[in-house]
Order: C-alpha cells, then structure tokens, then sequence
C-alpha cells in the first residue's frame, strides 16, 4: 500500500468490502451503512484507519456524520483526489 | 483488527478532540453525574423511561457492591456533555474451587448524533483494558458484531416456554376478541390435563416456602458449582439485591426445605401484561443441591413446577425461562417447556489471562440464567 494511492471505482468497492469483511457483490455505490453488518462502531474505527493509511485521507468531525451509505465515502474519495478513471 | 491505541486516534479525529482529551473522556461515573446519564438514556430511547432514576439508583449509584465509592459506570463525556455509556457489575466468577473476579458489561449506549464515530467500540475496548475479565450477555442486533470481535461467542442461551392460558393469544392474535374468552375454555382446560398428568408428587420430606429476604452471609454457588460447572457467585446480599430489592420486576424467592435445612431456592416474577394482554411470568434464578429427599435433577423439576403453578394461580399464561445447561433445560421440559429458539440470547466472554480464557470459553461449562441478564 501505498499512502495517497489512486484506485478507480470498483477497486474502491472491493477495497470496502475488505474493509468491513463482505462479500464484493454485497458492496454497490448505492449499499446504505445500515446494509453492511460490520459498518459500526469498531467499523467506522477500521475505514477511517484505513483511509488514512491507503491514501492518506483524514476524515473530519463534520465529515463523518455524513457517511451514511457507501457512496458516501466513493465521494470522500472522489473530492480528495483518490480515484481515478471508471 | 485495530488496535486500540489505533482506534484512540481515529476517535479523537472524528470527535475533534486530542488523543489525551480522549482519554480523560472516559471515566467511571460520579454521583453528579445521575442527570447526564438519565439525559442520555432519554436520548436514546427516545422518550421519557419509567421509573429509570429509580432504576439508576439502585442498580449504579446507591448498589451496595460499588467499590471504593465508584459508581459501575462509564461515561463518555464531550465538551461536558455525557454522549456515551456502558453499564458494569462487578461479579466473582466461581470455577474448579478458583474465584476470578470480573465484570459483566451491559446498556452501552451513545447519544443519537454521536452515533457512528466509534464511542461504542471504544467504551467496550476501555472496559476491557480495565478489567481482566468480562462477559457479555443479550446483545441485540447491531451489537452483536461488535462484541463477537472483542470477545469470544459461547453457546447462545436458550429460552424455555411454558404455554399455560390461551385466552390474550386467542383474543388478540388470532382476532377473535370478545369471543377469545370462550374460545378459549377448551384449549385451557387441555391445557390444566396436561400439567396435571405432568404433576409430580413433591416428596413428604421436602416442602416450599417463600424466602422473604436471603441470609447475607448465605452462599448458594458452592454446591452447585461442585461439578465442575462456571457460574457468577450467588451470595445472600447479591440475591437480594438483585432481585428483591429489584425496582423494575417484582421478584418472589421460593425455598426448598428437606427438614431444616434450605438445599434450594428458585426466583420467580410475575411481570405486566403483555401486548396482546397475556400476563407473562419468569424463572430467573434457581440453585439447588441433591438431598436424601431428591437427587439435583428431580429437585430442579420440582423447582420449576412449583415456581410455574404459583405463577400461573396468580394469573400468568406464559411462563419463560432462559437457561444454559442441559440439566435445567430437562427439568423444564418435564414441566411442559419447550425451547423457543428464535429467542435465543446471546453470552459472549473474554479475559486478558490467556489460561483463564481457555478454562471460560470451554465449551458446556457455564451456568448462566436470568440472574446474569440486565434486562427484567
């Protein structure tokens, strides 16, 4: 891994599905958090880790009350400059 | 999985605050603190509790096993606020003729718009640095990911159901209203046959009385826990506290006599009517050694019989009971019971002693009941 590494979209999506330990196809742009079992209070912990240690992103007090889906955080990585083409 | 010196800084990211902020944020609960928790109570479950100052009380700041003064209770506090807490209670688990202090964890909670940043996980991480030893029981949905991370899942307990009345299912469920009593006289009167025909003749040697308060000094654990079993001590101040002194149920303790001597007792409650307007009764809590009278496994029988027949003469038409073991499972069914299994519970354990933790999670050794559940 890489800090501040580029990924398109669908590697995003496997990238959280490894992140909250489900299968890839369980994880779509559109998924809501309430969708994915492992996307609580330990879960919030283990994708805010691994944003910073992939790419180096920071997830903000007010930025966090705004993930409520996955495509939540495809557009966290998308303003940071973390993904690229499709 | 994340460490937690790791999960300290993510915390504290989302939460705007420094990692040592962080840390003092969590503190075991002072007695100023009972209007920030019955606040955040309220938050959470949205609305007014009832009677919860009194249940708050009695069960955290005026319990008479709070050690050292402190309140078993952790706070999490931002900017003042209370936004977060887990409830304790300190236990001796008995085991092998070892007693191994721990803590039972329960009611974590965080304030609806703290929700989603990690407060949960990390109250259960601070418990777990704080004490050696926990348990974790009933946990609902969302949690039950959570604690199975931290901790090691044992068997679910399992609920055990006595069917005695049909009259509020009849009338409620299947729609028939008025019409329910009536309806209802044959499914009950087959029901009386049946436990009658079950009804076991209780040993002239033996007889039932009401325990109005238990000896303080008394400890029920040992006998029972002779056989290798793993359970939380029940000593006379624990019983009474926990459930006659209990704000929220109204408990009653029966004892079994052979002679003079008590060689068992069963806690029951009768508990308010239910949605549908059945009136619902609980076995929570029984011990008992074998007597020349009976052996444990027909004492517990009749443990049960007796704590059911009192319920349902006071007008209970469920009678449930949540169990671990095998043997107490048997002497309920002898009595009518049978498992309901999609109200299964959840036990869940943990130790920082690597030894320790092997000797708990073995399989089939707990006993563990109402006694060690929050919810009454």
């Amino acid at each position: 891994m890489v800090p501040g590494e580029k990924i398109t979209r669908a590697e995003a999506l496997r990238w959280m599905a490894g992140i909250f330990e489900e299968p890839v196809e369980n994880v779509r742009a559109d998924t809501p958090r309430d969708a994915i079992k492992a996307w609580d209070s330990l879960g919030i912990l283990s994708l805010m880790a691994g944003l910073d240690e992939r790419f180096d992103v920071r997830l903000t007090e007010t930025e966090l009350p705004g993930l409520k889906s996955v495509r939540d955080v495809l557009n966290i990585l998308e303003k940071k400059g973390c993904l690229v083409g499709e | 999985m994340l460490s937690y010196d790791k999960m300290k800084v993510y915390l504290a990211g989302g939460l705007g605050i420094t990692v040592a902020e962080l840390e003092r944020s969590c503190r075991p609960a002072r007695e100023s603190d009972l209007g920030g928790i019955l606040s955040l109570r309220r938050e959470v479950k949205g609305g007014e509790v009832r009677d919860d100052e009194k249940y708050l009380r009695w069960r955290f700041f005026d319990n008479p096993r709070k050690t050292g003064g402190e309140v078993p209770y952790l706070v999490f506090v931002v900017k003042g606020a209370i936004v977060g807490g887990l409830g304790l209670e300190s236990i001796d688990i008995l085991e092998g003729g070892a007693v191994h202090p721990a803590v039972r964890c329960f009611d974590i909670m965080a304030r609806p718009d703290y929700e989603g940043r990690g407060i949960g996980a990390f109250l259960n991480m601070a418990a777990l640095g704080r004490f050696a030893t926990a348990l974790v029981m009933n946990t609902n949905r969302k949690s039950t990911n959570l604690v199975g991370k931290l901790y090691h899942r044992m068997e679910d307990l399992q609920t055990c159901v006595l069917i005695a009345g049909t009259r509020a299912i009849i009338s409620k469920r299947l729609g028939l209203g008025p019409l329910g009593p009536a309806a209802a006289v044959l499914p009950d009167a087959l029901l009386g046959i049946g436990r009658r025909v079950r009804r076991r003749r209780v040993p002239r040697e033996l007889a039932f009385r009401a325990i109005e308060r238990f000896g303080d000094a008394d400890d029920w654990t040992g006998p029972a826990c002779a056989d290798g079993r793993i359970c939380a001590r029940r000593d006379g101040q624990r019983l009474n506290w926990r459930f006659l002194d209990n704000p929220r149920r109204t408990y009653r303790a029966l004892g079994v006599h052979d002679g003079g001597a008590m060689i068992g007792y069963v806690v029951c409650g009768l508990g308010p009517a239910r949605e549908d307007g059945a009136r619902e009764g609980v076995i929570a809590d029984w011990m008992c050694a074998a007597s020349p009278a009976a052996g444990r496994p027909a004492l517990l029988a009749l443990l049960f019989q007796e704590a059911s027949r009192r319920m349902i003469a006071e007008g209970a038409e469920v009678v449930r009971c949540l169990t671990s073991d095998r043997e107490s499972r048997a002497a309920l069914a002898k009595n009518g019971f049978f498992v309901r299994r999609r109200e299964a519970c959840t036990f869940f354990v943990q130790s920082s002693d690597p030894e320790l933790k092997k000797i708990l999670t073995a399989p089939g050794r707990w006993f563990v009941n109402g006694f060690d559940n929050d919810a009454d």
